[in-house]
């Protein structure tokens, strides 16, 4: 760049009017004499952004005299900015620490997990560990694969026995995560040989259950009342559960066997958490896995068939669900902000219009036009940056009520915070605000209006140059209205259906406990998970105010889900497409408690034990799925036994009525076995009550799980109800802060109308006293007044629907049993809308009818 | 920007105190236009020679002190004449004038006082 081109350029640092005042002779001089041009340019650049900053504190200076004379205006604008830029910050700060922070962990760039896609919908999405070793080979995409599996223990050895969770990990997990120990080590290779036990515990059970002993390293915990050797304490971060989609706080880290028969290829049940190679991108790892699976399947077909293993990123596997609800709930209140920014431009419109003669006196004694819009922009500059700064406080009070009311239950919510990433959002919000609010009376300072002529104004009706712009505004703002509107009433009506789900079974009285696992060092053999099975059930059948009880594995909305295939003798199937059902095993009283209908056949009775000849009842779900061509009472099927036991042939005794088992997702197909016969080690207490409470019922279950067995700790228990509430949670919230958000707008929206009429009435009224001397009936004003506030209402709600049908397509997939052109909502938002907005110019249109025309013409 | 087309000269000397002491930039300004008028590479220059360097007005920071003398009152501009139709020239205004010599008064008396106090030589008398 020549040295003269550069210091035109940097003439740009000048003031407009200075810059055209002096740029020619300026360049003059350059030519005359070469010196140094980074000299001159700096000395340009500095001058020039020093003469900005004073002008522009001049006119700051200047605002602030004249705002003080209007505090009913500042107070107003303020208000409805703070709110604006308040809700805006604190939603993004949510934003921010929920989806857009990197993980906590220093690799957090090049973490993806691997999910092993199983097209028979079996195993879900989990993984084997000859998977993981297999992968492992077969992927230079990946520096590294960890795997890592859920895991409870009961910490036993000071006081009451404690649940607590924890991860049974590959010795590479922390290493892929880049985290390292706060204390001895992590794990290597050989901690996973079998008949070593070995674990990691949580800097916050160090601290909490240790007393943060320095030298605990080498010392044993208990576990389920058998001692292990801590080789190291682990940061006290939540990690990544690919498992189960979740970054959990967990307790304990043990080593996953290293060396496990190749058999076990088909026993999918850990997550994957892999580390990008340098350079590596998801791309290259998909297409890596994807050839992996091809060669996988046609090695093992038995077990790998219809499996394909897929990468996903640590974001669409964490916070798939939160991720839309976040991001509507972002859209709507800077929809809100956009409405907020209409109204305070209507508001700076109509005092502009006021201060005509001010402008023009000003402009006669030599301020240019840019000099006056620059000082209008300064003062609605003002205005905002105070908001800006009341907004970031209402964030911060209102962040803290969001985080522990609302949104609690979502994932690093407890991270969220005003920092400098949603400073910027603050500083940036108040630049918009400032833009889109104040530069509407920017624009109507044309040079006419400061040309002098200024009483005109009124005499005609509303000719003012802010007019048809503050007509523009109300209709943006309706049009802004009724997508906020219809949004959350779609969101509204599908909550509505989401939480008065037909699960097909009782919802009062039913109370069921969350699962009690059996540790396996006790309880490896059948007859000693019976013996417990049996004595837990008397016991929680003798708690007073219970009526009846089963034992189960799972339940309705329970979070245990066991899906099994399951084969139907006298059938063949292609490798790889055996049916699969989800299995409850279940004691006598299960199907009466929740009130499940027999539909054929009879359902298990006590008889059915361990001795007698096994048994099945299957669903309706189940019949129409796989059994549609033959009678189901007297079938036999295949099924395979708990954990690894010897496969068995039940006979299908009844059919029962299906359960749900996931708030809006049809009923599976389900197969139940009795609990005498499969002796499962996880097991839930389902009880029928009409009096007791889930606490008082905890309590009383403590009681029975201790009598039961000292070193097993109750689980909580909850009602159904309950459970839908924690299953709704996430869609509740948005339910609240998007309906809070459309009351919000609708209220603005309903001011912005009645301060635009409102504004109008009042630069007519001249016309409106002309008009009623000259013979026109009140109802004639009237009907005028009311025609124009409906024809620019209907054009904003025109232009509100077509943006409402694109918006609600967007949000389709979190609306539940409601179309998302679901035709009431539509109706009844349009007609709200415009039934408000009639309401809100008929006050002032009421004012425009009681003008006095002798009053007026006495003016004339 | 100028509010008035003229500069009203009713003030007296003492009156400038509110504008003293002036920055040496400004002084030079005022210093180099109170012979003659001059345009502002000029005045650069002039400024340039009288403090050897030591004060040095770029095309950069000139203009900025010209615009504000100019809406000041103390300088100003001649109409064009010809010659060079992208410079213009400057002159002092009386008032312009009245502010340089409080300046120089100003100093002067420094001058003097650092005589007084021994801080130079005694002058001569």
């Amino acid at each position: 760049m020549s040295w003269r081109r550069l210091v035109t350029l940097t003439l740009f640092a000048y003031p407009t009017d200075f810059r055209e005042e002096f740029r020619e002779q300026i360049l003059a001089d350059l030519e005359d004499e070469r010196p140094e041009p980074w000299r001159i340019a700096s000395d340009i650049v500095f001058t020039g952004l020093r003469m900005r900053a004073e002008s522009l504190i001049r006119d700051v200076g200047f605002g602030l005299r004249r705002l003080r004379k209007r505090p009913l205006l500042v107070g107003v604008v303020v208000a409805s900015f703070a709110l604006g830029i308040g809700a805006n910050v604190a939603v993004f700060s949510v934003l921010d620490a929920v989806l857009l922070k990197p993980l906590p962990y220093p690799n957090a760039g090049r973490l993806a997990i691997v999910i092993a896609d199983d097209k028979r919908g079996v195993a879900g999405s989990a993984l084997s560990i000859p998977d993981v070793s297999d992968l492992r080979a077969n992927t230079p995409a990946f520096e590294a694969i960890a795997a890592e599996a859920q895991d409870s223990a009961i910490l036993t050895g000071s006081g009451r026995p404690r649940e607590i969770d924890g991860m049974d990990i590959t010795w590479n997990y922390f290493a892929v995560l880049g985290l390292h120990p706060v204390l001895g080590r992590f794990f290597a290779g050989p901690d996973g040989a079998p008949g070593i036990r070995r674990v990691v515990i949580s800097e916050r059970l160090w601290r909490t259950q240790l007393g943060a002993d320095p030298h605990v390293i080498g010392t044993n915990i208990r576990f389920d009342g058998v001692p292990i050797q801590i080789v190291g304490v682990a940061p006290d971060v939540r990690v990544p559960a690919a498992d189960n989609g979740s970054l959990d706080r967990d307790d304990f880290w043990s080593p996953l066997p290293n060396s496990v028969p190749a058999k076990q290829r088909g026993a999918r049940y850990l997550g994957a958490i892999a580390l990008l190679a340098p350079g590596a991108t998801m791309k290259a790892a998909a297409a890596d896995l994807a050839l992996a699976s091809s060669r996988l399947t046609t090695r093992y077909p038995r077990t790998d068939a219809g499996i394909a293993f897929e990468v996903q990123s640590t974001n669409a596997a964490f916070f798939a669900n939160v991720t839309p609800v976040l991001w509507t709930v972002f859209a709507a209140v800077i929809a809100v902000l956009l409405i907020t920014c209409a109204n305070v431009a209507s508001l700076l419109l109509a005092d502009a219009s006021t201060r005509d003669q001010e402008f023009a006196l000003r402009a006669s004694l030599g301020a240019s036009a840019r000099r006056l819009r620059s000082q209008l922009l300064a003062e609605t500059g003002v205005l905002a940056l105070a908001s800006g700064a009341i907004g970031v406080a209402l964030a911060y009070a209102g962040l803290q009520f969001l985080a522990s009311t609302l949104l609690r239950g979502l994932p690093r919510i407890d991270s969220a915070k005003i920092d400098g990433w949603t400073l910027l959002y603050a500083v940036l919000s108040v630049v918009v605000v400032t833009l889109l609010s104040g530069m509407w009376p920017v624009v109507a300072l044309r040079r006419e209006r400061l040309a002098g002529t200024v009483d005109a104004a009124g005499r005609g009706g509303d000719r003012s140059a802010g007019a048809l712009a503050r007509s523009t505004l109300v209709v943006i703002e309706l049009a802004v209205t009724l997508v906020l509107v219809v949004l959350s009433g779609l969101t509204v009506r599908s909550f509505y259906t989401l939480t008065h789900p037909n699960l097909g079974i009782r919802t009062t009285g039913v109370l069921v406990s969350q699962t009690i696992g059996l540790p396996s060092t006790r309880y490896n053999q059948l007859p000693a998970r019976l013996t417990f099975a049996r004595s837990l059930l008397g016991q929680v059948r003798a708690i007073p105010g219970v009526r009846d009880a089963a034992l189960s594995v799972s339940y309705p909305l329970s979070e245990v889900i066991v899906t099994f295939t399951v084969g139907i003798v006298g059938k063949t199937y292609p490798v790889g497409n055996q049916p699969d059902a989800h299995l409850n095993a279940v004691t006598p009283g299960y199907f009466s408690i929740l009130g499940l209908p027999t539909l054929r056949g009879r359902t298990f009775s006590p008889n059915d034990n361990d001795t007698a000849q096994p048994v099945a009842i299957v669903n309706q779900a189940f019949v129409k799925r796989y059994l549609s061509d033959r009678e189901p009472i007297g079938t036999r099927l295949r099924v395979a036994g708990w954990e690894g036991a010897a496969p068995t042939t039940a006979t299908i005794v009844g059919v029962v009525g299906n359960e749900q088992q996931r708030l809006s997702r049809p009923a599976p197909a389900m197969y139940y076995l009795p609990i005498a016969q499969l002796a499962p080690n996880v097991l839930n207490a389902v009880v029928l009550s009409d009096r007791l409470t889930p606490a008082e019922l905890d309590r009383s279950l403590d009681r029975a799980v201790a009598r039961t067995d000292p070193l097993l700790v109750a689980p909580k228990t909850y009602t159904i109800k309950n459970l839908i509430d924690i299953a709704a949670a996430t869609p509740r919230s948005s339910v609240v802060l998007l309906g809070a958000l459309a009351a919000v707008a609708l209220l603005l929206a309903i001011s912005g109308v009645f301060g635009v009429v409102s504004f109008s009435v009042t630069q007519r009224y001249r016309e409106f006293g002309v008009r009623r001397a000259l013979g026109a009936r009140r109802s004639d004003v009237l009907g005028d007044v009311l025609r124009r506030a409906l024809v620019v209402s209907c054009l904003g709600v025109a232009f509100g629907t077509t943006i409402a049908v694109v918006a609600a397509r967007a949000i389709a997939s979190q609306l539940d049993g409601v179309s998302p052109l679901d035709p009431l909502t539509f109706s009844a938002v349009i007609s709200l809308l415009l039934g408000c907005a009639s309401l809100a110019a008929l006050l002032p249109a009421l004012r425009a009818t009681r003008v006095d025309p002798a009053l007026t013409l006495r003016y004339e | 920007m100028s509010i008035y087309p003229f500069s009203i000269e009713v003030t007296v000397a003492n009156d400038y105190s509110d504008v003293l002491p002036l920055s040496p930039r400004s002084f030079y300004v005022l210093l180099s236009l109170a012979k003659e008028e001059a345009h502002g590479y000029a005045i650069a220059k002039t400024v340039a020679s009288l403090t050897g360097g030591a004060v040095r007005l770029t095309a950069g920071t000139l203009y900025p002190i010209v615009r504000q003398m100019l809406a000041d009152g103390w300088i100003l501009e001649l109409p064009e004449d010809g010659e060079d139709t992208r410079r213009r020239r400057y002159r002092l205004s009386a008032r312009g004038r009245r502010i340089a010599q409080a300046e120089a008064q100003r100093l002067d008396d420094l001058v003097r006082m650092a005589h007084d106090f021994a801080l130079l030589p005694a002058l001569a008398t």
